[in-house]
This record gives structure tokens, C-alpha cells and sequence, in this order.
């Protein structure tokens, strides 16, 4: 293992980047390597960690609005918003209990560079839908800035955004701006047991279709479901869907007693209070569904309506378990035992029914023979590589960590 | 404008009528305009100072044809200038003389509704609001909703990433975009996501969404659809002064609260949009917020109390609640057609430039001033949650000299903007109006980084040439970084 680098200022990063350009090597752009595991590991790369960049700098309540130095602990922003009221709508994922890693880390801008959205983002959008403005440092060792501290700006490209799932590998962020929302009063979940999986997208689609603004939609098989109900129900062995709804507590009294009538004919339904749905809600922030065990995960969006289909045709090809969340909209599958972690198979499917297939989790097996990120078709990649060229012509930035290159 | 238009003219003296040849080999002869009065159509857009008439004017049925005329664009390297509807108000849509203007109205098919995954596919052409109306009765709408939405198309809005009154909650075209196919300008057929949530890879819709019809010209969309809200209903509140109805907006965000809407007048606006709508706005208070609060009968009742506790520290001076559906479409007509009612009274300027909320007042006074100074009376438009001003800066058209006053008026104003710590543009786009002006948001690096990308689609720079990036920086960038192609000799 190299010695890691740690900036605290843009000037240090510059000349890092220049020395790397200089010396013909590449570096390995990390927060606090939280989300490591996730991608390619190229062992060349030396490790440059932005967690000196620390610093919430500006913070106003009555405009929504944050930003932080790069480096920022989530944990810590969140702390400070929390006073008032306020929360990063979009839920993003902590993968500690999946990577058996200490909980609570994890810096700012690595939740756009991998934008990776929970539960909520069916209904509030993805960690990429509220980056409002970046300063980032390109491959050149470019100081460039986009987007701002205001909720709308069109002038130009949005490179902000652009840096939104590109892994370190266009640019370092080194400060963000993120638009937040004011938290729900209060929340509660609808439950439902041991549906079908074809009958409980159909409840969920339901669900989501009506006005009442439905936070999260989730359907866990029973395997998966097991470890999310540990302390928010008695009933454990059974398959869950889970319908989320946030708001005023009289609001969500009324709504949720109209989706109970609407989902009457899918089968029992159990009112979940607030305190045991936040729970399962956190469970499944954090994938507890998916902890503990030695299976390979795929993390997969895709059509709701394809998703069934899919799915059945995976399973019958891969030894595999499937939970849905975001309506339908997204897949997460453990397999185990297979070769190739049922890569080949699963993203045949998936490319057929448009979407893409993410191995966020190797188990066992190698990560090496199997890419982490859905292959790209070549027009993309063309284009791909054009991009990480106009912005890291040397390569220095995290080459790799998504593709071959790049 | 001295470099590009010698530069443009250069290349003008040499289009050859080949071009119109192989047009014409391509189309029928009613997607072809050539005449002159056929071609004074296209000559603008909403930003009706700025006339050019265009050399050629294609309209397309199919992408197959979009390809095979971005080629033609490509081959001769004319500019090839997209156009939807031609409501811009920031002269996106304005040709160049030797350009080929590419009208995708014509390609106005929805082409899939799909409620299971609750997203249409629709052809680049098919207005903004003919997506909501497709879906109206199934109890679906398409968010973002710009006041130009019966006649400006889905391109249109993408290309500008257009947001409208009720982004505050739903977000603008970028929140709500899901999918593309779009045509480079060499004529190649590329797909960008689809009926799913964050495509893989580098996420190139991020950087289409906005690029003004300088990265290809977009075909279809994919777009999300959201349940119609129970249902919704407006509030008016009047102020004596612009803090006190900023300070409102303020504070009823920092309580927790986020209406789908909150709208701003100031007292030139109310008068001429009561004059035009007969929306019943009070005449006699010198700032007017329009607040709608969605949901159930009750849910509504519920929150239009707390929005209504949280004002009345405020003190407004007029307070009233729509009560009945034809009250309500009253008060958003009101609103919706303000640039329309203003319209009628003199030429207008439209600025959209964007603050953080807690400068308002600063700022409303200073543009009084600014405008003042020129002697120009000014109209202000606000969407208030999200910072979003449009100030109307009127003046008279008819005298030699007035344009090129309030544009440099309107300069100041944008300038104060980002001052305040916004930005020039946030809804309408940069266009040739505020081409200019990105120098006060941008240094030359940050735009040096969005052109490149320019030129990984549109590598001869042919595609709506002369928008959004100031042109003397475009030609310098353009020496130093754009490989010339092969035989070309200009
Ligand atoms: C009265 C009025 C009210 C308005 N209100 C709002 C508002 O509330 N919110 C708001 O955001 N805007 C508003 N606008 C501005 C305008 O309507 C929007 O910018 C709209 O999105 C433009 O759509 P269009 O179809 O008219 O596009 P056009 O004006 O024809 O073109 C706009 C831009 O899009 C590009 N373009 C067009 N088609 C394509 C394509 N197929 N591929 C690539 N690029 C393309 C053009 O080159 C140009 O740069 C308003 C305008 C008017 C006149």
C-alpha cells in the first residue's frame, strides 16, 4: 500500500496533479474510501484522499441551500442541517454494513461523484438532482466552477452534474453546493406479507400512481427481507412491501387510509408508526438487507415494467435473490455460487430491457473478471473516452476505476 | 460581434447552391422553405430586436431525415440552427444568414405513453403542454410547466432546460428528463438513457439538458410523468413594501414549508395584469405574492392556515383565498400571461436573472435605480421560492439607438445579479442576448471546459455557432484547441 496524499488546499492538489502528469503516474482520488471496494482497484494509483478539504462554508436555512469543502464527513453536514429541520432529500446509501466497514463515514462530494440515491429518490430525485454548483480541479490542473448557490442557473453546460456518477475520474471536486429540503413531519409505512412478486409491483404501481406522494416503494424478498424487519415487526420469514408516506401526521392519517383502500384486494395491510418505519427505512439506507452474507450484489435500474419479466427470466438462469425499490424501478439482486456472478446472464437480460446492471459487491469471488459498471455500448464509449480526454488528457485522474482507461 | 459575422460572411460568400441540391433530393418541397416571406418566419424568435434572415429552412418528419441533413450541415460545414417553436426569449433560435434553421415542429408525434413505468416518449417537436394533456385523464402531468408552454416544444425546453411556476417543487426540464435521441451534427444517431432512473456512465443528459442546440439536435424525449395532485388551490397576499413580502417567502421556507408555487408581482406587473386578466389582484399594495398550496380539500385548508399564521407577521395588507376553480385559473391566468399583458403596453426587455431571496429587496430597489438612470420603466416578475427575477424593462422600439440602451441597462442588471450571488440565467438561457454576459459568471478556464465538450459533438463548430459562449473567447478557443478539418483553409 502507497503512502496516501492529502491535500488541504487547492494549491497542494495542483502540484500533486502536476507531479503525477510530470512523473507519467496516475492517482487514486478517495474521500474516505468508504464506497473503495466499488469499481476497479488499480494498485498503481496513488492514493490522494480529499479529507483535509473539511469545511462547511456557507449555510443558509431560508434558502435551502449548503455548501462544503469536498472533504466535508456527511455526518457532520447533516448535523448542521439537522438543527434545522432540514435533510438531503435524496437518501443517499451507506454501504458500511455491506463492506463490514465502521459506520458514520464518508465525505460530501463523493455522494455526487458516485450517486448513489436511496429509497426517497423516486419521489424527490437522485444526490445528482441537487448538486447545485461545484469548484473542481481537472486532469489538466484546471481550477474550473459551474452551477452556483442559487436553485436555478442555466448559463452554460452544467458540469456540475456532469460530475455526478464520474468517480473521481473528469475532475476533483472541492467544494460542493447542494440544494436541501425541509424534513417531513413525521412518516409511516404500509406492510404488506408474503405477496407475490408479480402481485406486490402491481400493489406498488398502484401506489405510486395515486396523488399522495408516495416516498418509498419497496419490495423485499423473503431472504433479503429478514434482517430489515429485526425490530420493526414480530413477523420475520415473510416477503415485505413496504409503502412509504411523509408529511403532517393528519396527512398522512388520511392518505395512508386511502391507499388502504386501494390496496385492499392485494391482501392484509399493517399500519407501521413512525418509529419502527424509520427504522426500516434506515435498514434499508444502510442495505441491511443485503448484509452478512457471502453473495455477490447487483445494484440494477431499470424499466418497472420490464422489471418483473427481467427478473423472473435472471432467476431462472442464476441462482439469485431479488428485491425491487423505487417502485419497480430498481433491482437489487444477491447471486451466489455462480462463476461469473451471474454477470454475463443478468446484463444480457437487463441490456434487453434497457437499463444497466452495477456489481457493487464481489462476495467472494474476484471483482477483476467482471466489470463493476454496466459495459458501455461503442458509440458510448467513444464518447466516453472523448470526455475523460477533454478533461484528464494524461490520465491521471482515478484511471480505470469505471472502465478500461477510464 | 466584429470576428464572427467577418467570419460568418467569409463562409457565406461560399455556400454553395449544392447545398439546396441535396436538401432537396432529401425532403418534399413543403419541408423546404426557400422564399423570401417564407423565410421572414424564421427570421427570430421571442426576442423579436434581433432579425436574420436564414439562408434555408428545413423541416423534418423523421430523425432519419434530422441525420441526413445534419450531414449535408456537415459536409458543406454550414451552421445548422435547431428551432422548435421559436418562443425563445434569448434569441437561442435566431439564424445566422448562411445557416440552415432545422424546424422540428413538424415532428409533433407522442410516440409512448407508458403509465407502469409513468413516462412518455414523444417526438422532439410535440409541445410542452400536449404531453400533459395526453396523459390528463389517466391522472398523470408533465412538471415543469414554462408560461409558453401551449406553443414552446419539448426540444425547446430541453435545450434551455426551461423550468415554470411550479418548479419549486416538481424542478425544471433536467429533474424531469429521463431519455434523448439525439442527431450530432455529423449526422450520427446516438440514444441517452431511457424509460429508467440515472443512466450508466458519464451522464451526458446532464450536459444536453440546457446546451441550447449546441450539442446535437434532439429527435425524441423520454420524460417522467407524476400523478396530478388531488388537488391544488391559490392565495393571494398584498404588501405595502417588497421586504415585507420577501421576508414572508423567507420564513415560510425556513418554517418547513415548500408550496408548489410562490410567485412575486411587483406593483407595475399587478397593474397590467389585472388589466389583461381580470384576475381580482388588489391594485393598491405594492408587492403581491401568489402562493398555491396543494393536496386533499383538507390538506389544503390545513396548509394555506399555516402559510396564513406565518404572513400575518408580516402584516399583509390584502389577503384572500381562491375559492372556487374558475378563482383560481383566474389568478394563474393572471400570472401566466404577464409577459403577454405587458407586451400589449410597450416592447419589453426580459431579464432572468436569479438571487438568493434574502437579497431581494436590495436588489428590487437597485434595478429601480439602474432602470431609472435610463429612463426606462420596469415591471418585475418573480418566481419568488426559487430566486428566479424576470425584471420587463420596457422601452420603445421604434427609436433608433433604444435596444442597444436597454440591453445595456439590462446588462447592469444581470451584473447586480451576480453580485448579489446569483447567476444571469435561469430559465431562459444564455441564447445570443446574454452571450456576453457568461465573462460575469465565468472565467475563461470554466468556459474553455464546456467548449471543449462542445467540440467532441459538433467538432467544426456548426451547431447554433454563435450562442452562449462570448464570441471573441469561442474564436480564441477555437484557434488553440479545435483541430481543423481536413482541406479547410479559412
Ligand atoms: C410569453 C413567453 C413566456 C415564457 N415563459 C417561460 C417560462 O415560464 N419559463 C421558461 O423557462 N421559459 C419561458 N419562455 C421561454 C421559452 O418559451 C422557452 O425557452 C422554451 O423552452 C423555448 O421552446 P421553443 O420550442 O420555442 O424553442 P425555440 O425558441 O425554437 O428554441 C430555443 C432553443 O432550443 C434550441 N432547439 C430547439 N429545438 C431543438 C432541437 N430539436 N434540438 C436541439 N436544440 C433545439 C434552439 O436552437 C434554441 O437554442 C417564455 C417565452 C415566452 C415568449
Amino acid at each position: 500500500m502507497q503512502d496516501m496524499l492529502t491535500p488541504l488546499v487547492d494549491r497542494d492538489l495542483k502540484d500533486m496533479i502536476q507531479d503525477a502528469r510530470d512523473k507519467g503516474s496516475a492517482l487514486e482520488i478517495l474521500g474516505h474510501g468508504t464506497k473503495r471496494s466499488i469499481g476497479h482497484y488499480n494498485e498503481k494509483n496513488v492514493p490522494l484522499s480529499m479529507r483535509r478539504f473539511s469545511e462547511i462554508t456557507f449555510y443558509e436555512p431560508s434558502e435551502l441551500v449548503i455548501s462544503a469543502r469536498a472533504g466535508t464527513p456527511i455526518v457532520e453536514i447533516e448535523r448542521e442541517i439537522k438543527g434545522y429541520n432540514q435533510h438531503l432529500p435524496f437518501e443517499y446509501l451507506d454501504f458500511s454494513s455491506l463492506f463490514d466497514t465502521e459506520p458514520g463515514y464518508g465525505t460530501v462530494a463523493s455522494l455526487f461523484a458516485t450517486n448513489f440515491s436511496g429509497s426517497r429518490r423516486l419521489l424527490k430525485g437522485s444526490a445528482r438532482d441537487h448538486l447545485l454548483g461545484i469548484k473542481a480541479i481537472n486532469g489538466r490542473g484546471e481550477n474550473f466552477s459551474s452551477g452556483g448557490r442559487v436553485m436555478k442557473n442555466v448559463a452554460g453546460l452544467d458540469l456540475a452534474k456532469l460530475m455526478a456518477n464520474s468517480w473521481g475520474t473528469l475532475a476533483v471536486m472541492t467544494e460542493v453546493t447542494i440544494k436541501l429540503l425541509p424534513k417531513p413531519p413525521t412518516e409511516c409505512t404500509l406492510f404488506m406479507y408474503g405477496l407475490e412478486e408479480d402481485i406486490a409491483l402491481e400493489a406498488l404501481r398502484s401506489a405510486v400512481s395515486t396523488p399522495f406522494e408516495v416516498s418509498g416503494a419497496v419490495h423485499l424478498c423473503r431472504d433479503h427481507a429478514h434482517p430489515c424487519l429485526e425490530g420493526v415487526t414480530y413477523v420475520r420469514d415473510k416477503a415485505v412491501t413496504a409503502i412509504r408516506l411523509e408529511n403532517t401526521a393528519k396527512s398522512i392519517a388520511y392518505r395512508s387510509e386511502k391507499i388502504k383502500d386501494l390496496l385492499s384486494a392485494f391482501g392484509d395491510i399493517y399500519y407501521i408508526d413512525e418509529p419502527e418505519s424509520k427504522l426500516f427505512w434506515q435498514n434499508m439506507r444502510q442495505l441491511q438487507f443485503l448484509s452478512g452474507r457471502d453473495d455477490a450484489v447487483w445494484r440494477i435500474s431499470t424499466s418497472p415494467q420490464r422489471a418483473y419479466q427481467s427478473a423472473r427470466q435472471i432467476k431462472k438462469l442464476v441462482d439469485s435473490q431479488v428485491s425491487y425499490d423505487w417502485g419497480g424501478g430498481l433491482l437489487w439482486i444477491s447471486t451466489r455460487g455462480v462463476a461469473d456472478m451471474g454477470s454475463s446472464d443478468i446484463r444480457r437480460i437487463i441490456a434487453q430491457a434497457g437499463g444497466h446492471a452495477s456489481l457493487i459487491h464481489a462476495g467472494s469471488e474476484a471483482s477483476q473478471i467482471v466489470s463493476p459498471f454496466h459495459p458501455l455500448d461503442p458509440t458510448h464509449m467513444k464518447l466516453t473516452k472523448a470526455l475523460k480526454q477533454m478533461f484528464d488528457p494524461d490520465s491521471v485522474l482515478n484511471p480505470g476505476r469505471m472502465y478500461n482507461g477510464i | 460581434m466584429g470576428i464572427f459575422s467577418k467570419l460568418q460572411d467569409k463562409i457565406k460568400s461560399a455556400v454553395p447552391r449544392s447545398v439546396i441540391r441535396d436538401l432537396s433530393e432529401l425532403l418534399s418541397e413543403d419541408q423546404i422553405v426557400l422564399d423570401q416571406s417564407g423565410l421572414k418566419a424564421y427570421e427570430t424568435d421571442a426576442l423579436t430586436a434581433i432579425k436574420v434572415i436564414p439562408f434555408v429552412v428545413v423541416m423534418p418528419h423523421t430523425t432519419e431525415e434530422v441525420a441526413a441533413i445534419a450531414a449535408i450541415s456537415h459536409k458543406y460545414s454550414i451552421p445548422l440552427v435547431p428551432r422548435g417553436a421559436g418562443t425563445s426569449l434569448a434569441g437561442g433560435a435566431i439564424p445566422l444568414s448562411n445557416a440552415i434553421v432545422i424546424c422540428l415542429s413538424r415532428m409533433n408525434r407522442i410516440l409512448d405513453i407508458d403509465l407502469t413505468n409513468r413516462t412518455a416518449t414523444v417526438q422532439a417537436g410535440v409541445t410542452n403542454l400536449a404531453i400533459s394533456a395526453a396523459v390528463d385523464r389517466d391522472g398523470f402531468f408533465y412538471a415543469p410547466d414554462p408560461s409558453s408552454q401551449l406553443s414552446c416544444t419539448i426540444a425547446g425546453n430541453i435545450a434551455m432546460n426551461s423550468g415554470g411556476a411550479h418548479c419549486l417543487k416538481y424542478g425544471v426540464t433536467t429533474h424531469n428528463l429521463l431519455g434523448v435521441k439525439m442527431v450530432t451534427a455529423e449526422g450520427e444517431v446516438l440514444d441517452f438513457g431511457g424509460p429508467y432512473y440515472d443512466p450508466a456512465g458519464y451522464d451526458f443528459l446532464s450536459i444536453i439538458t440546457g446546451s441550447e442546440g449546441g450539442l446535437g439536435i434532439v429527435t425524441e424525449a423520454t420524460v417522467m410523468l407524476r400523478p396530478k395532485p388531488e388537488g391544488a388551490r391559490p392565495l393571494l397576499l398584498g404588501f405595502d413594501t417588497h421586504d415585507a413580502a420577501g421576508d414572508c417567502v423567507a420564513a415560510i421556507i425556513a418554517a418547513g414549508h415548500l408550496p408548489v408555487a410562490i410567485e412575486f408581482m411587483d406593483k407595475p406587473a399587478i397593474h397590467s395584469c389585472e388589466k389583461h386578466a381580470n384576475a381580482g389582484y388588489p391594485l393598491d399594495v405594492e408587492a403581491l405574492l401568489i402562493i398555491e398550496v396543494e393536496g386533499s380539500e383538507e390538506e389544503i385548508d390545513v396548509g394555506i392556515q399555516q402559510i396564513l399564521r406565518i404572513a400575518s407577521q408580516f402584516n399583509p395588507s390584502h389577503k384572500r383565498v381562491a375559492q372556487t376553480k374558475e378563482e383560481a385559473a383566474a389568478i394563474w391566468l393572471g400570472r401566466k400571461s404577464a409577459f403577454g399583458a405587458l407586451g400589449r403596453i410597450s416592447e419589453y426587455l426580459c431579464m432572468d436573472g436569479v438571487i438568493p431571496l434574502s437579497k431581494l429587496s436590495h436588489v428590487l430597489a437597485k434595478i429601480t435605480e439602474i432602470c431609472k438612470s435610463y429612463k426606462f420603466d420596469v415591471a418585475n416578475i418573480f418566481h419568488a421560492g426559487d430566486g428566479n427575477l424576470h425584471p420587463l424593462i420596457m422601452y420603445d422600439a421604434n427609436r433608433p439607438g433604444e435596444f442597444e440602451r436597454v440591453e445595456k441597462c439590462g446588462a447592469e442588471i444581470l451584473e447586480l445579479c451576480v453580485l448579489a450571488g446569483g447567476c444571469i440565467t435561469g430559465e431562459h438561457g444564455v441564447g445570443v442576448e446574454k452571450r456576453e454576459l457568461m465573462g460575469l459568471q465565468f472565467d475563461e478556464t470554466d468556459l474553455y471546459n464546456q467548449m471543449r465538450i462542445k467540440l467532441i459533438f459538433d467538432p467544426n463548430w456548426d451547431l447554433n455557432p454563435d450562442k452562449v459562449f462570448p464570441l471573441e473567447i469561442a474564436e480564441k478557443f477555437r484557434e488553440e484547441e479545435m483541430i481543423k478539418p481536413q482541406g479547410d483553409n479559412q
